[in-house]
Parts: C-alpha cells; sequence; structure tokens
C-alpha cells in the first residue's frame, strides 16, 4: 500500500473546509462553537507559516536574505497571530475559548484543522531538534521541504485558506441570537486580518508565481516513517519486486546517515563494510544498466523515452566503472576491525537480489556464478507502460540510494582517515622492505596506511560521487520523461539542486540594479521606520501594507501598459528604424526621466509636496489614467504620514534601541504579544465596536503629507544593500525560468 | 607454471602456523586481485567475481590480522592472474577452506584459531560464489 502523502492529508482538509463553507449558515446558529472550529484552523494555519518564515517580523525587516515568500510568509505569519488574537477575545466574549467542551466529532472545519494538522505533523516526521536546539535534518526530503518551490507551495496554500475562511468569520460577525456584543467586532476584525494575509501574498504570486511542479512536489512529500524489513521471497512478481527495491533503497539512505559520525570511533564501522558496499554499488549500476538496456528496446511500442533511458544507462556504466574503482583502491588498506554486517550492507544485499531477479530471467537468481541466467526478454521485463514506469522508478530509487551511500561513505573514510584508522600490512612498506634482516624490529603487523594510498582512495571516492551523482540525475530526467511513479522524488532533487546552484551564484553589482518593486526587502516606509528605530510590530505593519499597496499597484500599472510605454526619445528612435538595444534602452532611460521631471516640476508649480514613490514609478511608466495616479497619490500620502508619525514620536522620546537582527531564528511573537491598534487595519478599538481604522479615512491625499524624506521616493527600486534585482541584466533568470534570481546569499536552511 | 599453481604449492608446503598465514594470505590477496580483474571479462558474471573479491579481502585481512602472522615481506610476487576463469579459482578457494579449517582446530594461540575459522568462511564464501561458474 502506498503511503499516504501530505497532497492526500491536504485534500481531505480542502474536502472538509468545502463542507464547512456549504454550511457555514446552519453552523454559524452556533457561534461559539464555528468561533472555536475557526480558531482551532487559525491556529494550525499560524504554525504552518510559523515553520515557513520562523523569523519575528520586526527582525524579518532588517534581513536582506530573505526571498521573497519568506517575506510574505512573515506578514502572513503576523496577520494570522492577529486573527487568532481576534478570535481568542471574540471567544472569550462568548465565553468558550477557555472552559468550553470538547468540540464534538464530526464539525467539519475542526475536521479541516485535523488534516491540515496531521499534514504539517507529516512534515515535520523528516526535520528533528538537536541537543543545542538546532534543526536537524532526519531524511532526505528535510531539503525538500526547505527549499524554494515547497516554501512558495506552502505559503500560497496557507493564503488560499486565508482567503476561504475571511467570509466565514465575517458571517459570524452578523448578528445573531447567540453571538454576545463584544464579539462580532472581533469575529469582524478576524476576517480582515484574514484578507490582509491573503493580500500579502498577491506581490509574490504575481512576481514568483507558483508553479503546477512546485505543487506537485509539496502534495508528494511522505511521512518519513521507515518500512520494515523484508527478506526477498521466493518468485515474487515484478511488481513486489519493484516494492522491494523501493523500500531497501530508502531503509538503505537511511541506514548510510550519520555514517560519517560514527566512522572516527565506531568498531562497526570497518574497511570490510566500506568494499562491501562499494562492490555492491559497482554491482546494483552493472544490474541498472542492464535493465535500462531492456526498458530502451521496448521504448518504441511502449512509448518510453529511448533517449532518456539510453543516456542514464550510459550514466549508470560510468558509476559502476568508478565504484569498481574504488574497490581496487581500498587494496590493501584495512581497519583495525574486520567486516562486520551494518544495515546498510543488509539493505544493499536485499537489493542486489531483487534487481537481479528483476533483471535476469531467474526467479532464484543470487549473484552466485551458479545462478547465473540470461537477461530476461524485453517482452516479459515490460509488457506495458504501467509496468516499465515502475521499473524506471525502482531503478531511480535504487540509483538515488547509491548516490546517497557515495556520498555517506566517502565523508566516512575521510573520517577514518583523519582518525588514523585505515591500515595497512607492514609487509609491503618499502622500509621494511629494505631492512630485511631485521623486520621483527617493527612489532606490529600493520601500520597507518600511507598517505599516497590513502589520498588514491578519497579521490576514488570523489570520482564516484559524482559518478553516481550524474547517474541518479540521469535517472531523474528519464523518470520525469517517463512519467514514473518517482517523479515527485525527481521533481525534489531538481529543487535542491536549483538551490544549490543559486546558491553559488555571484551578487550581481550595485550600480546594475535595476528598478524593481519586488526585491524582497522592505518597501520604502518600512525602510524609513527602520531608519528611525521604530519597533512597534504594528507600525511596522502598516508600513508594510502600505508598500504592498503600493507594490501592487505598480504592478498593475506595468501590465496595464505592457512595460514602459515609449516616449518622445523613445518614439523618435523607432520612426528612424533604430533597433540597436543599447540605444532603444537609452531613450527609454531618457523619456523616463523626462517623465518624472515633469510631474515634480508640475507639483512644485502647484504648490505641492513632490510625487511620492508609487506615483513617481508610474510617472516613470509613463502612466496618464488619472485613477491610477490618484490612487498612488494616496498611498503616498498614507506612507508619507506614518513616517511623519514615527518622526514626531522619535522626537518626543529618546529612541528604542534598534532591533537586533537575528543571526539566526528567534520564536515569533505569541498571540497575546502586541497591543491593539485601533487604527490598523480595520479593527475596531476596544469599546468602539463598529468604528473604521484611521488608515482607511477619505480626504485629501496629499493633506496630510509633508515631503516624504528621500528613501520614501525610491520605492520604486526597493534596492537593499547587497541585494539584487530579479529580472536584471546582471540577475540571471533562475533555472526553472521564473524570473531572476531574489538574492545574492543561499535559501535560508 | 601458472601463477595459481604456485599459490597452491605454497599452500601445499606450508609448515607451521606462521607459514600457513603467510600462504594464505597471498592465496585470498591473489583470488581477490583475480576475480576483480575477472569481473569485467563479460561471462556474465560480475556480480559473482565482485562479491567473491569481497569476500577474499575480508578473509585476506582475517589471517592478516592473527597473532601469529609474520610481519616481514612479501614472498616472492607470484604476478597477476587475471587469465583465470571462475573454475580455477573456486578450486583454490575449496582447497583454502579446507586447510583453514582444518588448521584452525589445531592452532595453539586462540586469535589464530578465530583468524582460521574466519578465513575458512571467506574462502568458502568465495567457493560458492564462484562455483559452477565455469
Amino acid at each position: 500500500m502506498a503511503a499516504v502523502t501530505f497532497g492526500d492529508l491536504l485534500f481531505t482538509g480542502v474536502g472538509h473546509l468545502e463542507t464547512a463553507s456549504g454550511r457555514w449558515d446552519q453552523e454559524a446558529g452556533d457561534p461559539l462553537a464555528a468561533g472555536r472550529q475557526l480558531y482551532r484552523v487559525v491556529d494550525v494555519m499560524t504554525r504552518y507559516v510559523d515553520g515557513v518564515a520562523p523569523w519575528d517580523y520586526a527582525g524579518a525587516l532588517g534581513r536582506a536574505d530573505l526571498v521573497l515568500w519568506q517575506r510574505a510568509g512573515t506578514h502572513i505569519a503576523q496577520s494570522l497571530h492577529r486573527a487568532a488574537q481576534a478570535l481568542g477575545r471574540g471567544l472569550e466574549g462568548l465565553e468558550g475559548l477557555q472552559a468550553g467542551p470538547e468540540l464534538p466529532l464530526g464539525l467539519p472545519l475542526a475536521e479541516a484543522a485535523t488534516a491540515l494538522l496531521a499534514g504539517r505533523d507529516l512534515l515535520n516526521t523528516h526535520l528533528a531538534t538537536g541537543p543545542d536546539g538546532a534543526r536537524v535534518e532526519r531524511t532526505e526530503w528535510a531539503q525538500v521541504i526547505t527549499s524554494a518551490p515547497v516554501t512558495r507551495a506552502v505559503t500560497d496554500m496557507i493564503a488560499w485558506w486565508c482567503q476561504q475562511l475571511a467570509p466565514l468569520a465575517e458571517q459570524l460577525s452578523r448578528p445573531s441570537p447567540g453571538l454576545a456584543a463584544g464579539a462580532a467586532p472581533e469575529f469582524a476584525a478576524a476576517g480582515q486580518w484574514l484578507r490582509q494575509a491573503t493580500a500579502f501574498a498577491r506581490p509574490a504570486r504575481l512576481a514568483d508565481p507558483v508553479s503546477v511542479s512546485d505543487r506537485t512536489l509539496l502534495f508528494a512529500i511522505p511521512p518519513a516513517a521507515m518500512s520494515a524489513w523484508e527478506r526477498p521471497r521466493a518468485a515474487e512478481t515484478a511488481a513486489d519486486l519493484c516494492g522491494g527495491i523501493t523500500r531497501s533503497a530508502s531503509r538503505l539512505q537511511a541506514a548510510a546517515r550519520g555514517a560519517a559520525q560514527r566512522a572516527a570511533w565506531s568498531p562497526a564501522e570497518t574497511a570490510g563494510a566500506w568494499r562491501w558496499t562499494a562492490t555492491a554499488g559497482a554491482v546494483t549500476s552493472h544490474l541498472t544498466e542492464a535493465v535500462l538496456r531492456s526498458l530502451a528496446a521496448r521504448a518504441g511500442p511502449l512509448g518510453l523515452p529511448e533517449g532518456e533511458l539510453h543516456a542514464a544507462a550510459a550514466a549508470l556504466a560510468a558509476s559502476q566503472a568508478s565504484w569498481h574503482q574504488v574497490t581496487a583502491a581500498w587494496g590493501l588498506i584495512t581497519t583495525e576491525t574486520r567486516f562486520l554486517a551494518t544495515p546498510a550492507v543488509t539493505e544493499a544485499s536485499d537489493l542486489i537480489v531483487r534487481l537481479g531477479r528483476l533483471a535476469c530471467d531467474d526467479p532464484a537468481w543470487t549473484p552466485a556464478a551458479a545462478h547465473h541466467a540470461p537477461l530476461r526478454d524485453p517482452a516479459v521485463l515490460a509488457p506495458d507502460a504501467a509496468a516499465a514506469a515502475a521499473i524506471v522508478a525502482a531503478v531511480h530509487y535504487a540509483a538515488c540510494a547509491f548516490e546517497r551511500v557515495a556520498a555517506a561513505d566517502l565523508g566516512a573514510v575521510e573520517a577514518a582517515r583523519q582518525a588514523l584508522r585505515l591500515y595497512v600490512p607492514t609487509r609491503i612498506i618499502p622500509d621494511a622492505r629494505r631492512r630485511k634482516n631485521d623486520w621483527r624490529t617493527i612489532p606490529r603487523a600493520y601500520v597507518i596506511a600511507p598517505e599516497e594510498q590513502t589520498a588514491a582512495l578519497i579521490e576514488a571516492y570523489r570520482a564516484v560521487v559524482t559518478a553516481s551523482g550524474q547517474a541518479a540525475q540521469a535517472l531523474d530526467q528519464a523518470a520525469l520523461a517517463a512519467g514514473a511513479p518517482s517523479r515527485a522524488m525527481a521533481l525534489a532533487r531538481e529543487a535542491f539542486r536549483a538551490e544549490e546552484r543559486l546558491s553559488h551564484l555571484p551578487p550581481p553589482a550595485d550600480d546594475l540594479a535595476a528598478p524593481n518593486p519586488w526585491a524582497g526587502g522592505p518597501g520604502p516606509a518600512e525602510g524609513e521606520l527602520v531608519r528611525l528605530r521604530v519597533t512597534d510590530p504594528l507600525v511596522l505593519q502598516r508600513a508594510a501594507a502600505i508598500d504592498a499597496a503600493g507594490q501592487n499597484l505598480i504592478t498593475e500599472a506595468r501590465t496595464s501598459v505592457g512595460g514602459q510605454a515609449p516616449g518622445p526619445v523613445d518614439s523618435e528612435l523607432a520612426r528612424l528604424g533604430v533597433t540597436d538595444p543599447v540605444m532603444l534602452q537609452r531613450a527609454a532611460a531618457i523619456d523616463a526621466a523626462g517623465r518624472k521631471l515633469i510631474l515634480e516640476a508640475r507639483t512644485a508649480a502647484a504648490g505641492g509636496p513632490p510625487p511620492g514613490p508609487a506615483e513617481s514609478e508610474l510617472a516613470r511608466l509613463g502612466i496618464t489614467d488619472p485613477v491610477m495616479l490618484q490612487r498612488a497619490a494616496v498611498i503616498d500620502a498614507a506612507g508619507q504620514k506614518l513616517t511623519a508619525e514615527a518622526r514626531a514620536a522619535a522626537d518626543r522620546g529618546p529612541a528604542a534601541p534598534v532591533p537586533a537582527l537575528p543571526a539566526g531564528r528567534g520564536p515569533r511573537p505569541g498571540p497575546a504579544a502586541g497591543r491593539a491598534d485601533p487604527d490598523f487595519p480595520g479593527r475596531p478599538a476596544a469599546g468602539r465596536p463598529g468604528s473604521r481604522a484611521a488608515g482607511r479615512r477619505r480626504g485629501p491625499p496629499r493633506a496630510a503629507g509633508r515631503p516624504g524624506p528621500s528613501v520614501l521616493r525610491s520605492w520604486g527600486s526597493g534596492r537593499l544593500p547587497g541585494g539584487s534585482r530579479p529580472g536584471h541584466p546582471a540577475n540571471p533568470p533562475r533555472p526553472d525560468g521564473r524570473g531572476g534570481r531574489c538574492q545574492p546569499c543561499s535559501w535560508p536552511k | 607454471m601458472r601463477a595459481i599453481d604456485v599459490i597452491t604449492g605454497r599452500l601445499d608446503h606450508a609448515a607451521g602456523v606462521p607459514d600457513l598465514l603467510a600462504a594464505a594470505w597471498e592465496a585470498f590477496e591473489f583470488i581477490r586481485a583475480a576475480a576483480s580483474g575477472c569481473a569485467d571479462t563479460g561471462a556474465g558474471l560480475y556480480a559473482a567475481f565482485m562479491f567473491a573479491s569481497a569476500a577474499a579481502a575480508e578473509a585476506r585481512d582475517a589471517v592478516g590480522m592473527a597473532p601469529s602472522m609474520p610481519a616481514g615481506d612479501l614472498a616472492p610476487g607470484v604476478g597477476q592472474a587475471l587469465e583465470e576463469a571462475a573454475g580455477p579459482l573456486a578450486e583454490l578457494a575449496g582447497a583454502l577452506a579446507a586447510r583453514m579449517a582444518a588448521t584452525a582446530g589445531q592452532a595453539d594461540d586462540p586469535g589464530d584459531r578465530e583468524a582460521f575459522r574466519a578465513a575458512a568462511a571467506g574462502a568458502g564464501q568465495v567457493r560458492r560464489l564462484l562455483a559452477g561458474g565455469g
């Protein structure tokens, strides 16, 4: 039976959510039970986003290494915590949060929360906490869970859930017989916080959309449970053999983990075992190559990717040669303890026996010469496409397992060498040979292996790490092309490789940074508040919301003009038939600067303050739509007002210390942290139910604004110290073709 | 004279535990190298030869760590034996297994006895892997 995946749990939760939405009118008749259900699901969602973006809000502001979705996750987390707080206060008003009985089974939203919680638990089975409190990867999937594609998919998923839950919370706030007066505004506020959480995902969705493969990867994540050991049985079917190979490969990978840490001291880690696994690697590569060549012979009738299969077979042949070279490099080298059958040896043995029975025409195949048998007829091996895909998957798992074994054994052998655990017989040492007559003065039969021999061994292991990695990658491609059941693993591995590649790209030069409002860093309002040492999370969040609104508007403007509208210089060059891209780019820049200058001149002539960053950016884009320009002015005014307030507050009292930028990850303030803010984002203050937020007051958009700080005018640039701009020539596109790299630093893990 | 015959002769003529250990060490090393070299000959016995090579290396190390193993020089080289087929190597392994098992009961030192037993097991494994392979 296939293991449950994250997707299974998520879809179960979505089903319950749909049920809840469909009968929410009925559920809302009992506001206490409905509110408790809602609180529970929001609470689970906060745990998800806390895992995705485990920085507190103020700490995240100062980090330049966060990518767009991580920043969105931080904002969403903050909103979700506020939503949970509001729901909690509403339930306290109904006296139901603490003292109420357990929710009865079968309530759909509570069931949805349970499914979501189970999904989160499933993800966490791949991670553990080390003795120092740091996160420790328990399985190879841990790297996938912390990868950019899964972060994108999880954050997007939570934003989607927020969107679905917001109307439910708002419906609870409507007058009903069981609803206390104080609870209604709290439920309404929760709905607004949920809507805001949804809005925080919008810039990230526009700039870095979540792809189908991102979601496929997330949905395919299995639990970290290890299957039970099963000895190969006689006359297993091909399907049984494929399943057994997959299980053995998984167990082999688990057994290989931590080998480097054990190698320095454990007597169970021996040269015999390392030599044996190298032998197993060579034999596995040999057998898998034969299987793939057989499958390639069936490529035509079954519609298999022949090229990919042949490429993978060739890569496996190279891997076999490298493993063989490792066994040769062991030569006379040994350890002080003799061979012990480790779990890795047992699993590799099972894997080889099943692989041999799959490849060869003998259901009782073993490596012994007496059981030598010809290869199976390809038509018998893969009678149909489904069987072929299952075999590709089994081979894929086997190759990936030995890729892991190669890396683990390299680390282990290096550790053993450093611990002086590698020996050779004294009799092969040239010095001893020359002193033939007094060899008994050397009291031991073995001495520490000379450097040249261990260096050759390490070099052979390095070669096999490369070769087995290439073989596994070739099988990734084959599995994807063949639609094999292991394609999710191929996607996961590709995601991790993409992270690795991005982390090694050099940062672009700052002077080449092009204007882009989606740099992933704080916008101008947030940046100015940080400069002013504002630490109040709610004020910071107001700034973030203003910045997000500006970013949305600029995105909308860019979409509406399809890029930068041609200006007079640009048009003239077009009329002259100029196609030189450098000249056209220069013309566009001159036009943009001209538009901005004209806007500033007009504003100055009218006696108003200079345009803010959103308005400037729209002018640079050549936007003339008065509605858009008015919206930009409103947003700029809000940002300037907030900054002015913060500056006035700073002038009144001593500056708060700048929040320490987290070297690691600090705990996020809990739901009880912070204080209610009557102004933002629409949650009425206690005692003033129904009042609207000051941030939404209508009025002359520019009246409150003094000339903003220079940083406000740079909204469109969104520059960060050492940051990079997606889409800029100096910032190459991501391997998956979704725009530029978000930050020069590696994805934090 | 074929290398395998030289090895077999040394085994037959070994007198005393140290001599036998040294001859066995060389025989196992010979099998290890020969089996590894034969694996790629295309006879379809890649797995058998490779695991036989690994088993021989393990048996070699077992006798190499015996307390009575002399720490002196190697005996005059017998050369590589890449041409050997599975059958002769299986025969040599069978002979080794028998000799090691027989001596295991006669050695004075417990460490030597344990080494002979381990070597006998390794030789038996090599023989089972290669027997019937032509």
